[in-house]
């Protein structure tokens, strides 16, 4: 975490945009963008579905088009590359996993097949070898029997296993950052802390720097060094996890933390919901998109996007987007006073 | 596996059956008597005699279920009966001409598969193109134009205009071109449309953007990946067309004079040939059920889901 500070960061993302064309409409689905990611540092993306994280995170990867913006990953301009460029970083140097391993891997091929693939392609390894290495991969993910499993096909494979065989997929070539979008969001509850767990555990393992996308601010607390909210197609507030937890400076990251249920919650309390629904990216309110279900905004809020500015009090690289005072004496003053009216 | 095609064939036995039982009653509802048709060239009139000695012949005076028993019976050691018409054993007929419409439908099932998905997936990959327009103008093109109409066409232009290919026969490879093509275009239409929409189905699944991320070439998530998986509806399609294709041939085989069973079919139709036309029947109709089995078999070799 502090080399990274230093060091030029592995991962860089400026200003990216991604634009879609829905009909007629422009859609505007990632809005300026901007995070670093240093070497085996762990950065988790927050936000409600249509925030455009998971669109951030295919842009990137050029599996969306930008329209706009830098992604430079280990000192290369990855939006200069072409297709052919573009390959040799996906699977390879950058791996992805997906939400539903359900949806995720092909039906009619089997797993050792599937998890074969990159190795044939970015390491020219022969069958043989690839199939070896097909099945200390799945063994390494923890899959049971993984050489009488290669050949299945992966119909015959729990959810959980399917994302323990993604995850082998994704890390067959050692790559330097998994990008993982809401990869426990499809499984069951017991299920999640254990993929939860695999991620972590290879990350350390294989010192690589890991992307957790997810709605759920638990399953990022417990991995991050980082976190990036995202709210409308923009970040909202980022920052070291711990500052972000302690301090949580932009009100949609406050809704955010609100709404989960605590335990050690005094009884009668309420369970405090963000009012609203989540953004739709096709009819975002002008200037600040989370301004429709903000309990504070005003009429400033609506003139335009606020930039990411440093929280005054923060911790070094906390940041958040919103034209209120921000300090805790303020969040402070305003809660006490909500709560009197 | 085994069990399962071992089912399938036994369950054969009553369709046939059912066949057999068809033909033979529309056969004996129909007008037109074989025996008067045999015995009209005589000026007067057939003797009586005569026309009894030869209905007797033929079984004709049995009872209408009892000559259906001595149909199958015989059927099944492989005597379809005689022609009424050359005097020949049906079987041996049937088997003269089977080779030339086999080559036909089988030559017109290779083309209609190779173009209708070809068509499709260059359809489905560069959708909303130039591309896409001209295959699915290509196969609105086979779909709406009669089969006849087409094959009558193709005779003008081709045979008789630029003299590329004979416009009758059933010889050669060329005589086998034209008829071929006109059956395996026609066919190809749908097949082209269905794969255009299994295949744009298919590439919108996650398993297409996980086959991305994982670093493969744009022709291997086409080939590898997406075909397989658009193919299986396509196969229920290919099994269907085998139909439309037999009735096909019966078509092509008029219009470009060839040999085989709708030929066969057809004279025997306009002769009242009875034995000759339950035979045929009996064995396109075999044929098409025998072909459906063996679509059905193959879904589980393209889709692992399915266990037989």
């Amino acid at each position: 975490m502090t080399s990274s500070i230093m060091a030029p960061p592995l991962l860089d993302v400026r200003d990216l945009r991604t634009e879609f064309t829905r009909g007629k409409r422009k859609v505007l689905a990632v809005d300026g963008v901007s995070f670093s990611l240093g070497v085996g540092e762990v950065l988790g993306v927050v936000g409600e579905s249509g925030s455009g994280k998971s669109v951030t995170m295919l842009s990137l990867m050029g599996l969306e088009r930008p329209t706009g913006g830098s992604v430079r990953f280990d000192g290369e301009e990855l939006l200069d590359l072409d297709e052919a460029g573009m390959r040799r970083i996906r699977g390879n140097r950058i791996g992805m996993i997906f939400q539903d391993p359900m949806k995720s891997l092909n039906p009619v091929l089997t797993v050792g097949r599937q998890l074969m693939e990159p190795l044939r392609v970015h390491r020219q390894l022969d069958r043989r070898a690839a199939r070896k290495r097909a099945v200390e991969l799945l063994a390494m993910v923890g899959i049971p029997g993984a050489a009488l499993r290669v050949d299945d096909y992966p119909h015959q494979f729990s959810g959980g296993m399917r994302q323990r065989v993604m995850i082998a997929m994704a890390l067959s070539c050692e790559p330097a950052v998994l990008i993982a979008d809401e990869p426990t969001t499809a499984l069951d509850v017991t299920v999640q802390a254990q993929i939860l767990e695999l991620i972590g555990s290879m990350q350390r393992e294989l010192g690589m720097a890991v992307i957790i996308v997810s709605h759920d601010l638990g399953v990022v607390a417990g991995m991050a060094d980082r976190i990036c909210v995202m709210y409308g197609g923009r970040v909202v507030e980022s920052g070291r996890v711990e500052d972000v937890y302690a301090l949580p400076s932009h009100p949609y990251t406050r809704g955010l933390l609100g709404s989960i249920p605590r335990v050690e919650v005094e009884r009668g309390s309420r369970l405090e919901a963000i009012p609203g629904s989540p953004p739709d990216l096709t009819r975002l309110p002008s200037g600040c998109a989370f301004r429709d279900r903000c309990r504070f905004a005003t009429g400033t809020c609506a003139l335009e996007a606020p930039p990411l500015v440093d929280v005054p009090g923060g911790g070094g690289g906390h940041s958040a987007a919103c034209v209120l005072d921000v300090t805790p004496e303020a969040w402070r003053a305003r809660t006490t006073t909500a709560e009197v009216a | 596996m085994g069990a399962y095609v071992v089912r399938r064939l036994v369950a054969v036995i009553p369709i046939m059956l059912g066949v057999a039982l068809i033909a033979f009653l529309l056969l004996h509802l129909a007008p037109g008597d074989p025996i008067s048709l045999l015995v009209s060239n005589f000026d007067q009139g057939a003797p009586p005699d005569l026309v009894n000695q030869l209905r007797e012949r033929y079984g004709l005076n049995d009872p209408l279920w009892l000559q259906y028993v001595h149909y199958v019976w015989d059927a099944v050691r492989g005597d379809l009966g005689t022609s009424i018409f050359t005097g020949r054993p049906v079987t041996q007929m049937i088997l003269d001409a089977a080779p030339y419409t086999a080559a036909l439908a089988g030559a017109s099932i290779v083309i209609a598969v190779v173009l209708g998905v070809t068509l499709g997936v260059v359809a489905a990959v560069r959708r909303g193109t130039w591309w896409d327009n001209a295959s699915i103008g290509v196969s609105l093109f086979g779909l709406s134009i009669p089969q006849f109409w087409f094959g009558m066409m193709a005779v003008l232009i081709f045979a008789v205009n630029l003299h590329w290919f004979p416009s009758s026969g059933s010889g050669s490879f060329s005589h086998l071109v034209l008829p071929a093509l006109v059956l395996g275009i026609s066919a190809s239409a749908a097949i082209a449309r269905l794969t255009r929409s299994a295949m744009l189905e298919v590439l919108g699944e996650q398993y297409i953007v996980t086959a991305r991320a994982k670093g493969l070439r744009e022709v291997t998530i086409i080939s590898g990946h997406a075909l397989k998986n658009a193919f299986i509806p396509v196969l229920t399609l290919i099994g269907l067309q085998f139909g439309r294709l037999l009735g096909g041939t019966v078509i092509m085989e008029t219009i470009f004079n060839r040999q085989g069973l709708g030929t066969l079919m057809l004279t025997s139709i306009t002769r009242s040939d009875f034995p000759l036309l339950q035979g045929t029947l009996m064995v396109v109709a075999a044929v098409y059920v025998l072909l459906n089995i063996a679509v059905d078999v193959s879904y589980a070799w393209f889709d692992p889901r399915v266990r037989l």
